[in-house]
């Protein structure tokens, strides 16, 4: 049911609340997820009933056909407007996507070395916490991929999260434009499965969004040195603004997360740090690559985005795998489950077994898989992974051992599917 | 328990003959708007004083008194917030006078609540015409040719406008044998009175007669007492509130006990509208008798535009008022929605059902006792009617039908004014009806045929309070029943 | 499922308000805030009033008070933060004068203090009701522009006449226009609605809906009961009998489970049979009997009556003599069945025991004909009294001050007559606050609930009109607000709720009284006398009816609003036919549509 921002609800009270519960619950249990996903993928016709692609081949089948199955599905869910994420290819497409490769190409001179730059000055800002509890992502992580990101914007950045009229330098006003642009992302995320505060919440904060962007849109032409007409300007800085540093610190969040639920993993990152030394840690190739691989597996453990789904404009089949084709009539949607191609044990026996340094070979793809496939595959990718390695290579250049702070209530709080607060402390 | 309320039946003697009847037996009426000059309240008084005392100011019991032999000559007075100020009447405060009175109907705020802008008037019941604030409103029936009934105002004491008969206003109609009130559009006019509950009105026929003939429809246009008569239960069956003056209840003039000052009074909602004629003339040239007849909303001899029997066959007013609209007519395919007459008492229209729809329509009731004017002036023969309504809540009856019904563009959905009372200002809404009834529903373009001139609210006192704001010593003892008597002798 | 309607209209209250800052109609105060309203473009409706402190309130500086209607599914933090927070900070300047000589601070430590501050104001309704509901003021602003395209269009085709007579092919050619026009695009999806409002809903799906959520709730009570005592089983098959400590806890959970089980269907039950009774003896009996019809509605007219007559006085003493003590019994009756059904059953066995069959039959026979019979008496007696009028001529009442209107007021709804028109009330709740509270608070979530569910085409009962209309209890339950919007004028709204509204009116403040205060600024009404609401009976009748009495009650109590934002002005009926409109236009073609469309286009 397509459900867009500023309609009323639909469906029955209470039905859409435990829905969206369902929902939330799934995207915090990925182990239960996967679970499904084998189920799926051990019978795949099931899955082909319920329009659901789940082996690796299928999912990746599935995501370089964008003409059977269009990335609309997910223009409901941008609130703040069109933007490459719910296109499909065409010219607006092609232009958006010259105009976003220009400014990765800057960040692509920059990092890791302003990562790394970022997560120095956040550390030293963590040492007065000593060892007591602080919020993973709104004292660590927020900031630093906000520094790491700085070149998206250039030097319209400040001007764009102060608004147009607020002072540069007040940290307030960042904070606030950085929990703005997290809402309008968690509706990418949740969708129309969202109950109506969620989305109007996400309605909201993307009119603000818009509205910021429309008041410093000569600072961000300036920054980028471009002359696009203004609606091309906004569509895509809104959309990168969104888009970007939401999503990255969520998955850093979450990585963290599956780390922390990985003591061994992680003490012997931290033994292997404290061997290097604070300064060598930095500048150690080899131990970046180990950090890099932990990363891309602690993300394949807990993906930001489990499941995809497609819009079908017109009839067509998909290889589940099993002996029939699965039909998928025209004007429905399907679901890929990437969390169940990331397992999938046909392509490496070991798959389920958390193993950063495997070899993929041919198989780098699936590795990836997190961060979408073929047409779809985030181009921003690797920058993600470099300022998530930096951020995680800071944690463990501390002395003490990272941990959740239990005891004042729950350590994770979560805001519907997105992580809200992770409280943690070194010990 | 308290006191009892008054008996309508009771107080006749009390209630100034306007109110009973329209007297359409007397078939010419003059309107004076009278202004006392500054210091001159006292002059004022006794002029006043003499006029009721002569006896030509009937009570409801007069015009009851004989239906073969009614009275020959009547004449009413009203005063407005400031006359009675001016009179030395001040409210108490336990019991002031409404605010719609009090602000006066030529008040900025009632302009607006009245949508009458813009407002170029001749005269009000405010300071601000030349002539300063109307006080007091004089009104007289007569025989027709006869000479007016007062004629003796001393200009030195009053600034005096007078509004003269439209001789022509009573006509025969289908060869029947009476003359039939006709306004200046040449339609009948004065049909769809409310009747007053436990009053009976005579008006022609008689009681029974209209009621057999109006059948299950008859209990439409009854209305309860204190919808027009102020003390009586009204349609919520409440007792309408009376307001008091300092020094009424001393001065033991009440006919019943404990009566305030307001009991067996009015307001009246007066506009003096001009109709321009020539202009409706040249519209009924250009799109014919039966689009006029939609646009009033009635046929000129006063049936409605649904009459499906013989036309020629004479057809008495209680028969000819005895419709609806909802079931026959609910889309405005014989009477359009927007029509004048539709608009003023729309029926059953509104509401979600016939019942609350009528139930709710007679809590917005107006007792009209306009008539017909002429004027001359610069060689030219302005008509217009002289539009007098008597109402006991004018927030609830007059400026309510104004505001939300008559001069509402949205009114059933529409997006027109009144077609015939509705702004002159062409930028407002377009100056528009659409015929349903027609082929695609065609719609008319309409000129402006109406200007209100001036108009005030105006308190038409019980004749013991009449005899009391005019400080006629000599009838305080006596009941108001034998003033009128000695009146009508 | 209340709360969604209810956080759609907030008051926010700060109390304390020294009237430094300029609110005049034209200061860049308003000005500003009316940019920001506009910009949001959720807020359908804004106003600011002052409200005068109680007489014995500490601080006897006014309140200020700032009443927003929103858009659905939108909270007042979230719609809070969005003002608050946003670039023009036009909320700071309205609030600036409580933080005097902090304009330099930061922006976000302002924004954070006010936030807080205003946070702490909120006050969400504690009931209301939304007549053009389902509608952002987006949508009704584009059906307004396709309704007055339709319109401009239909008198230019009109002036053409090359349509001839027939309706439908004008109304084809007119959609066919409104396809064309690539601006009316969005009109191509058909307009959204609600669950409670959409087709889906019907009486069906709404009795389903209660059905369902039953027995969801019944069968979780018994598994609450069945999976100890299954497990438990199991384990005994497996394992051998546990200790006895564990077999005694299962048993309780299993008795209390039962227990409540059965307390809840012969509730539902009893609910059933009381809904049965009401139908028949307040819609079957009367649809099928005219002196049953008559009768009932004598009574209903007699305890209504805002008069004193003798007739009201002694119908509502045999109300208290017979009527009230019939309900007790009857609701007795279902309680007992209710929780001790035993006691019924007893009893019955103890009467067969006693009695033959014919013998009980025969007298409830003779109960029915004695019964009839006292109907009848009753009836003859009223039709007695009817004949002489001291029956039911009325007593003087007097009502003191009546249809006065405060200067302020009286312009603030002139200026509006074009508009939307707004009043605000504020009143007192009456002794004891905390126990009419929470009877206002139960009688508002009643009306809520019909407003929400059944109320769902525009109109409260069958009062017309209401864009927003919402109850607070305010300062810990000592008064109470009313703010509404409505088409019309106040006199014609408050005659709605009177006619088409009268118990939800009557119910929602019955429980308040006006007490003197001061006027909250120069210009502003006090109210120097007190006033009571009109008193009721049987808490439903009477009331409102005395028509005189509230209306003085409700205009001594209402404040003008110094600041008004509407973001729509159209009438309730107007973005209901915009609506309708849309979807007929864009919809199939048949006669109802082309119906509708011929219809909006009229003048």
């Amino acid at each position: 049911m397509k459900i867009s921002a500023g309609t009323p609800d639909a469906m029955p009270p209470g039905l859409r609340r435990l829905f969206y519960g369902i929902f939330c619950w799934a995207n915090r249990h990925p182990g239960a997820l996967r679970v499904f996903g084998a189920v799926l993928r051990r019978w795949p016709f099931v899955g082909g009933w319920l329009g659901m692609a789940a082996r690796a081949n299928a999912v990746k089948a599935v995501l370089t056909r964008p003409n059977s199955f269009s990335n609309r599905a997910h223009a409901p869910n941008l609130s703040a407007g069109d933007y490459l994420i719910g296109m499909d290819p065409g010219p607006t497409y092609n232009t958006d996507r010259r105009l976003l490769d220009d400014r990765l190409a800057v960040l692509k001179a920059t990092l890791p070395a302003a990562a790394d730059t970022a997560v120095q000055i956040q550390v030293q800002a963590l040492k007065p916490y000593g060892n007591k509890p602080f919020d993973l992502i709104d004292d660590y992580l927020m900031w630093i991929v906000f520094h790491a990101m700085y070149p998206l914007f250039g030097a319209a950045t400040d001007r764009v999260a102060a608004g147009a009229t607020g002072n540069l330098n007040d940290l307030g006003l960042q904070r606030q434009y950085l929990l703005e642009i997290r809402y309008v992302a968690g509706q990418l995320l949740s969708g129309s499965s969202a109950t109506l505060r969620i989305q109007r919440r996400a309605e909201l904060c993307a009119d603000a969004l818009r509205a910021r962007i429309a008041d410093v849109n000569g600072d961000i032409q300036g920054a980028w040195g471009v002359n696009g007409p203004v609606n091309v300007i906004s569509r895509n800085a809104v959309g990168l603004a969104w888009i970007s540093h939401p999503v990255t610190v969520q998955s850093g969040a979450l990585a963290v997360q599956e780390l922390l639920g990985r003591p061994k993993v992680h003490r012997v990152l931290r033994a292997e740090a404290r061997r290097l030394g604070t300064d060598a840690v930095w500048q150690d190739t080899a131990f970046r690559d180990l950090v890099r691989n932990h990363v891309l597996e602690l993300m394949r453990f807990r993906p930001i985005f489990p499941l995809l789904a497609r819009d079908v404009p017109r009839d067509t089949e998909f290889e589940t795998g099993a002996r029939h084709n699965a039909t998928c009539p025209a004007g429905g949607k399907m679901a890929i489950w990437s969390i169940a191609a990331m397992f999938d044990s046909d392509v490496k026996k070991d798959v389920s077994q958390f193993c950063p340094a495997r070899k993929w070979g041919n198989d780098e793809d699936l590795r990836w898989l997190m961060f979408g496939y073929g047409t779809r595959q985030c181009p921003a990718m690797v920058y993600a992974v470099d300022i998530l390695t930096s951020a995680l290579i800071g944690l463990l250049t501390r002395p003490g051992e990272l941990q959740l702070a239990r005891g004042e209530g729950q350590a994770i709080a979560y805001d519907g599917a997105l992580m809200s607060r992770m409280r943690v402390r070194f010990t | 328990m308290k006191a009892q309320a008054p008996h309508l039946a009771k107080q006749f003697g009390d209630i100034q003959g306007m109110l009973r009847s329209g007297y359409g037996w007397l078939k010419s009426s003059r309107f004076l708007l009278l202004t006392i000059r500054e210091g001159q309240e006292e002059a004022a008084r006794a002029w006043l004083a003499k006029l009721v005392e002569s006896g030509v100011i009937a009570s409801a019991h007069d015009v009851g008194k004989s239906r073969t032999h009614p009275i020959e000559r009547a004449a009413a007075i009203a005063f407005s917030f400031l006359g009675l100020t001016k009179l030395g009447c001040m409210e108490t405060k336990e019991h002031p006078f409404p605010t719609p009175f009090r602000s006066g109907m030529g008040s900025d705020v009632r302009a607006l609540l009245l949508r009458d802008n813009p407002r170029e008037w001749r005269w009000s019941d405010v300071d601000g015409a030349a002539c300063g604030p109307v006080h007091v409103l004089i009104a007289e029936w007569t025989p027709k040719d006869a000479g007016p009934l007062i004629s003796d105002v001393d200009e030195a004491v009053f600034c005096v406008i007078r509004v003269e008969n439209d001789p022509c206003s009573f006509q025969k109609i289908n060869g029947e044998k009476e003359e039939k009130l006709i306004e200046a559009f040449g339609f009948r006019d004065g049909l769809a009175q409310p009747v007053i509950q436990r009053l009976r009105q005579d008006d022609g026929v008689g009681l029974s007669e209209a009621r057999t003939e109006a059948g299950s429809l008859y209990d439409d246009r009854v209305v309860s007492a204190g919808e027009f008569i102020l003390g009586y239960r009204n349609e919520y069956d409440e007792l309408t509130y009376c307001p008091n003056v300092e020094g009424w209840t001393q001065s033991g003039r009440a006919i019943h006990p404990g009566g305030r000052f307001a009991l067996n009074g009015s307001y009246l909602a007066v506009r003096q509208i001009e109709q321009d004629v020539e202009a409706f003339d040249a519209f009924r040239a250009a799109n014919g008798q039966g689009i006029c007849e939609k646009l009033m909303g009635r046929q000129a001899n006063g049936l409605p535009l649904g009459w499906t029997s013989n036309p020629k066959k004479p057809t008495s007013d209680s028969k000819a008022d005895a419709f609806r609209y909802r079931v026959e007519d609910a889309n405005g395919f014989i009477c359009p929605k927007g029509a004048h007459v539709r608009r003023v008492n729309p029926r059953d229209t509104l509401g979600v059902d016939v019942q609350s729809s009528i139930r709710s329509t007679k809590l917005h009731r107006l007792l009209r006792r306009g008539r017909p004017y002429r004027e001359q002036s610069n060689g030219k023969t302005h008509k217009g009617i002289f539009f007098i309504a008597c109402n006991a809540d004018i927030e609830r009856q007059f400026e309510f039908v104004q505001q939300r019904w008559v001069r509402k563009p949205g009114f059933v959905n529409l997006h027109a004014d009144d077609p015939l009372v509705g702004s002159s200002d062409p930028k407002t809404f377009p100056k528009a009806l659409s015929m349903p009834g027609l082929p695609s529903g065609e719609e008319v373009s309409l000129a402006s045929f109406t200007t209100t001139l001036g108009g005030g609210y105006f308190f038409l006192p019980g004749i013991a309070a009449l005899n009391f704001i005019v400080g006629n010593e000599s009838a305080s003892k006596s009941p108001g029943s034998e003033v009128a008597e000695a009146a009508a002798s | 499922m209340l709360e969604i309607v209810r956080q759609q209209m907030i008051c926010i209250l700060v109390p304390g308000w020294d009237g430094t800052t300029d609110l005049s109609e034209s200061g860049s105060v308003c000005n500003a805030l009316d940019a920001l309203f506009e910009e949001v473009e959720v807020v359908q409706f804004a106003s600011i009033a002052l409200l005068p402190a109680r007489v014995d309130a500490k601080d006897s500086r006014p309140s200020l008070m700032l009443e927003l209607a929103i858009e659905e599914g939108i909270t007042p933090y979230d719609m809070l933060y969005r003002l608050v927070y946003h670039a023009s900070g036009a909320m700071w300047s309205l609030y600036s004068s409580f933080w005097p000589g902090d304009a330099t601070a930061l922006q976000s430590e302002r924004n954070n203090k006010l936030l807080e501050k205003l946070m702490a104001g909120v006050s969400i309704a504690d009931g209301g009701f939304i007549g053009a509901r389902d509608r952002t003021a987006r949508q009704i602003k584009k059906e307004q522009e396709l309704l007055q395209w339709t319109r401009d269009q239909a008198r230019a085709m009109k002036a053409t006449k090359q349509y001839g007579d027939d309706r439908a092919a004008f109304a084809l050619a007119l959609a066919q226009r409104a396809f064309d026009e690539p601006r009316f695009d969005w009109a191509l999806d058909p307009a959204p609605r609600s669950y409670w409002r959409g087709k889906g809903a019907g009486i069906l799906a709404k009795v389903g809906y209660v059905l369902a959520i039953f027995v969801l709730y019944l069968a979780a009570v018994w598994l609450v009961g069945a999976v100890p005592r299954g497990v438990l089983g199991i384990y005994t098959w497996l394992f051998g009998a546990p200790y006895s400590g564990v077999q005694a806890v299962v048993d309780a959970v299993c008795k209390a489970s039962g227990w409540v089980l059965g307390v809840s269907i012969r509730g539902a039950l009893a609910l059933v049979g009381l809904g049965y009774l009401a139908w028949l003896f307040l819609v079957a009996l009367p649809a099928v009997s005219k002196s049953w019809r008559r009768w009932l509605k004598s009574v209903g007219r007699e305890l209504d009556r805002p008069t004193e007559t003798w007739s009201s006085w002694s119908t509502y003493w045999v109300g208290w003599i017979v009527g009230v003590p019939s309900v007790v019994a009857v609701v007795a009756f279902a309680l007992v069945f209710i929780f001790c059904p035993g006691t019924i059953v007893g009893a019955y066995h103890a009467l067969t025991a006693k009695f033959l069959g014919w013998q009980i039959i025969a007298f409830i026979i003779l109960a029915i004909v004695a019964l009839i019979c006292v109907v009848g008496v009753l009836s003859r007696i009223d039709q007695q009294l009817a004949a002489g009028n001291w029956f039911f001529h009325p007593y003087e009442d007097d009502v003191p001050r009546a249809q006065q209107v405060y200067t302020s007021i009286d312009y603030c709804e002139g200026l509006v007559v074009h508009e939307t028109a707004h009043m605000i009330s504020l009143t007192d709740v009456r002794r004891p606050n905390g126990w009419n509270a929470w009877w206002i608070r139960t009688s508002l979530r009643i009306v809520t609930l019909f407003g929400r569910v059944f109320f769902t085409e525009g109109r409260l009962g069958s009062a017309p009109g209401i864009h927003f209309g919402h109850w607070h209890i305010i300062e810990e339950g000592r008064r109470y607000l009313f703010c509404s919007n409505y088409d019309g004028s106040f006199g014609g709204y408050l005659d709605d709720f009177i006619n088409g509204a009268t118990i939800g009116t009557t119910l929602a403040w019955r429980w308040t009284t006006l007490k003197p205060r001061e006027s909250a600024a120069i210009g502003q009404p006090a109210v120097e006398a007190p006033r009571s609401f009109p008193p009721t009976r049987f808490i439903v009748f009477r009331g409102v009816r005395c028509e005189l009495k509230f209306k003085s009650y409700a205009r001594d109590s209402m404040l003008p609003h110094m600041f008004r934002f509407d973001a729509r002005k159209e009438t309730v009926d107007q973005i209901n036919l915009a609506t309708g409109l849309r979807d007929a236009l864009f919809g199939e073609r048949n006669d109802s549509n082309d119906d509708l469309i011929m219809r909006a286009i009229e003048s």
